[in-house]
């Protein structure tokens, strides 16, 4: 029978804990492989994530066209303003990595986006980071940053800067 | 130094190498069992559709990420096998939907869809969708 957890010595004078997933054993697979491993007390470092939530788009819906990083020439406000990033405020005084998709009841998607054939520029940009907020982009914009009705957008927020 | 501590009064700690447990912050600790916050619980690689047992008690949050080789970039040559992560997704010319999962409400497995021919990984967190 494996052992999915071990608190204690290692090699005669390691102290540390090691737990593993599912199948597999802490006390003889190979404590660095994290397709096995959950947690080793080894490790010099693990990317923590700050913050995961769920956001919607705004009610009522904006007006407003749809936020990418070159709309401003023709709407008169910067991408990072637009109405349909939902902001989320956080403390870490710098801009974390975020990662985000669209998520519709318990089905997730890889991208905002749903088809294919777009001419020029991308607009499925999902998240804008900074240091003391992130913005999810909601938009709603038939064919192109397709958060569609009923839809939302999950973020993952990790302790770790952008800027290194 | 001590990297780990148990107590009932701060829980169950441990640092990372050069800290006590005990003084560190969140940043510096390795595991923090008496904090709130989230844990990335398990990674994978999908090479087909199908189901993947998660094995959990409540259906977590699941992040996609398709994969697709990089060749035919313009003036760089890759080493043979490369891959990364492909956004957009489907990459833009290719006619296929999104790669998407639906986690079953008791956590037990999720459905993976993949788009087209292509693989995708995905990333397991301790929160709870709904």
């Amino acid at each position: 029978m494996s052992t999915r957890r071990v608190l204690g010595g290692f090699n005669g004078s390691t102290i540390g804990l090691r737990t593993t997933l599912f199948g597999f054993d802490a006390r003889y697979d190979d404590a660095d492989d994290v397709t096995k491993f959950s947690f080793n007390s080894d490790w010099t470092d693990i990317a923590r994530v700050h913050m995961a939530g769920i956001v919607a788009p705004p009610s009522p819906y904006p007006s407003a066209i749809y936020p990418y990083p070159s709309n401003f020439t023709t709407t008169g406000y910067d991408a990072a303003d637009n109405p349909w990033l939902v902001p989320v405020a956080h403390s870490l005084g710098y801009a974390p990595f975020v990662e985000a998709r669209k998520i519709d009841g318990y089905t997730v998607y890889d991208d905002h986006r749903t088809d294919q054939g777009l001419s020029g520029s991308y607009a499925g940009e999902k998240a804008w980071s900074f240091t003391n907020m992130i913005k999810l982009n909601t938009a709603q914009a038939t064919s192109q940053t397709n958060v569609q009705a009923g839809e939302s957008v999950f973020y993952i927020m990790y302790e770790l800067a952008m800027d290194v | 130094m001590r990297r780990i501590h148990a107590s009932p009064a701060n829980g169950f700690l441990v640092s990372k190498p050069g800290y006590d447990p005990l003084t560190a912050t969140a940043a510096q600790l390795l595991l923090g069992a008496s904090g709130k916050y989230s844990n990335l619980l398990k990674l994978g690689l999908v090479d087909a559709s199908g189901s993947v047992v998660l094995g959990f008690g409540a259906a977590p949050y699941v992040s996609l990420t398709s994969i697709s080789d990089v060749y035919g970039m313009p003036n760089v040559t890759w080493p043979a096998d490369s891959e990364g992560p492909m956004r957009p997704s489907p990459i833009y010319g290719v006619s296929a939907g999104n790669t998407y999962a639906t986690v079953t409400s008791d956590g037990a497995s999720m459905s993976v869809v993949l788009a087209g021919s292509y693989r995708a990984w995905y990333a397991v967190y301790s929160r709870i969708i709904g």
